[in-house]
């Protein structure tokens, strides 16, 4: 699944060369790193809803070809997510052209399903930290809104999206909360598994 | 036209990947991140109506099928399994009792609740250390910049001071300036090689010039005197008294100092015996 052969890479990518991509981003090093992420973040997520199994190597595998190409031609692009999108896109078609046998023979092979798992002792402590972690309102928030089944849920999501703001809102906001205690949880169990 | 419909399908993977709208939602996905929160919205939807059971057949092979074949999405769904437990718990407690929070997660996951573990403990002291040690670095940063500050101020003092002595010196060295500067002419005329012209130094505190000439004569006798600069007069005395003085005759007179220029200045020396005759001397003002 490596993108380019190691000799080719290790030739081209260098510390300077990605450093001159972190300028190129932004000439204050903090803000580069932020962008740096965010981009990195944003290709992970695109990778993952095309149901990419290797969304990780694909992103390093579009990093490093936008990295080099900045590094020839840095006056050429000026808007990152654009050219990270142009090369993605690319990657990913080479990517399916790379799977299409396995993907033929998967095809009718659902993904076996996950059993019902037991949760470990960390993982229930770190739910438990984590929703500590929360602000009262936003655990009140999630709480509330997971709360019921079928059509009593529906009434009870009526009846929040009142206090906050709207359907659509309440959705965004349950949805962003969902994510920050997603990712606590993860770098919790973790950090737990590291000691 | 992209409607959650379409969102969702793309979502599910049931949408032909040559299509425009594809290309569309992947280009917005990436560019516009409010677009990518409401996607985020769907992605979700789908993993609690999986969970819930409440999917049709079809959506729900193209959820293991499709959706979930990214291990990112598999620890999603656990999370959402994982939480969805925990409030199961939850809605079963709240009829009988009202427990804490985390204490139920461990009544519904089946785990022990003990005693905090040695490595809580530690856990917990170490990060009291590390308080502890943060409040006295800040305090002693805090301790560092008053000494710091209190230093600049003494520092500033001392060059206030400083200045202040140094102009009541430079006062005291202007009167002790002499008021009068001495200047004698013996020879007249220009001196051609290495002997150089008389110099008189006048400072701000000089207020006149004394000069004696030695005049060539010896008849004492009243002249004129003239002060010239590049040619051109600059001060004037009539009837200066030549004095007899052993071993000759000499003219004595002030100048005001203000009439001197910095340069070579011509003394020109009229008497009715001898004519004309020009002494010449240099000045240098000094600051």
């Amino acid at each position: 699944m490596d993108p380019q052969p190691a000799t080719e890479k290790q030739r081209y990518l260098t510390p300077e060369v990605f450093a001159s991509f972190l300028f190129w981003l932004s000439t204050d090093p903090a803000r580069a790193a932020r962008e740096y992420l965010d981009i990195r973040k944003t290709l992970m997520k695109f990778f993952v809803r095309k149901g990419c199994t290797h969304s990780e190597e694909l992103t390093d595998r579009t990093l490093d070809r936008v990295v080099l190409i900045v590094h020839h031609e840095p006056k050429k692009y000026t808007s990152p997510i654009s050219l990270c999108y142009g090369v993605g896109r690319k990657v990913l078609l080479e990517y399916l052209r790379e799977s299409t046998p396995e993907a033929l023979e998967d095809k009718d092979v659902p993904v076996p399903a996950l059993p019902e798992e037991e949760f470990t002792e960390d993982e229930v402590n770190c739910l438990g930290h984590c929703l500590d972690q929360l602000s009262s309102r936003d655990r009140e928030l999630i709480t509330q809104y997971h709360r019921f089944q079928g059509r009593q849920k529906a009434e009870n999501r009526k009846h929040l999206a009142q206090i906050y703001g709207g359907l659509n809102k309440l959705r965004i906001t349950a949805c962003r909360i969902r994510a920050r205690l997603h990712d606590c949880i993860s770098s919790c169990v973790q950090g737990s598994a590291l000691n | 036209m992209i409607t959650d419909a379409n969102i969702r399908e793309y979502l599910l993977g049931r949408l032909d990947s040559n299509l425009e709208l594809v290309e569309s939602i992947d280009e917005k996905i990436l560019m516009d991140p409010e677009f990518s929160i409401s996607v985020d919205v769907t992605e979700d939807e789908i993993i609690e109506e999986y969970l819930e059971g409440s999917l049709n057949s079809e959506d729900m092979l193209a959820v293991e099928r499709h959706f979930l074949r990214p291990p990112e999405r598999q620890r999603k769904l656990k999370t959402a399994r994982l939480f969805s437990r925990y409030l199961e718990s939850e809605s079963r407690n709240v009829t009988t009792e009202q427990p804490a929070p985390v204490r139920s997660l461990f009544k519904v996951f089946r785990v022990g609740w003990a005693l905090p573990s040695f490595r809580t403990c530690a856990e917990i002291a170490a990060s009291a250390v590390f308080v502890i040690s943060i409040l006295t670095l800040s305090n002693q940063r805090r301790e560092l910049d008053i000494a710091r500050k209190q230093v600049d101020e003494q520092l500033s003092q001392e060059r206030q001071r400083s200045a202040a002595s140094n102009q009541q010196l430079q006062n005291a060295l202007q009167s002790l300036q002499p008021a009068v500067a001495m200047l004698n002419l013996f020879r007249p005329g220009l001196l051609r090689g290495k002997l150089e012209l008389p110099e008189v130094k006048v400072s701000s505190g000089t207020k006149l010039l004394h000069v004696e000439v030695a005049l060539s004569s010896s008849a004492p006798g009243s002249a004129r005197v003239e002060l010239r600069h590049t040619g051109k007069m600059v001060w004037s005395r009539d009837g200066v008294d030549a004095i007899a003085v052993p071993g000759g005759v000499i003219l004595r007179l002030d100048i005001p100092a203000d009439v001197l220029t910095q340069g070579t200045c011509e003394l020109v020396v009229k008497t009715a015996g001898d004519g004309a005759i020009s002494y010449w001397f240099s000045v240098l003002k000094l600051q």
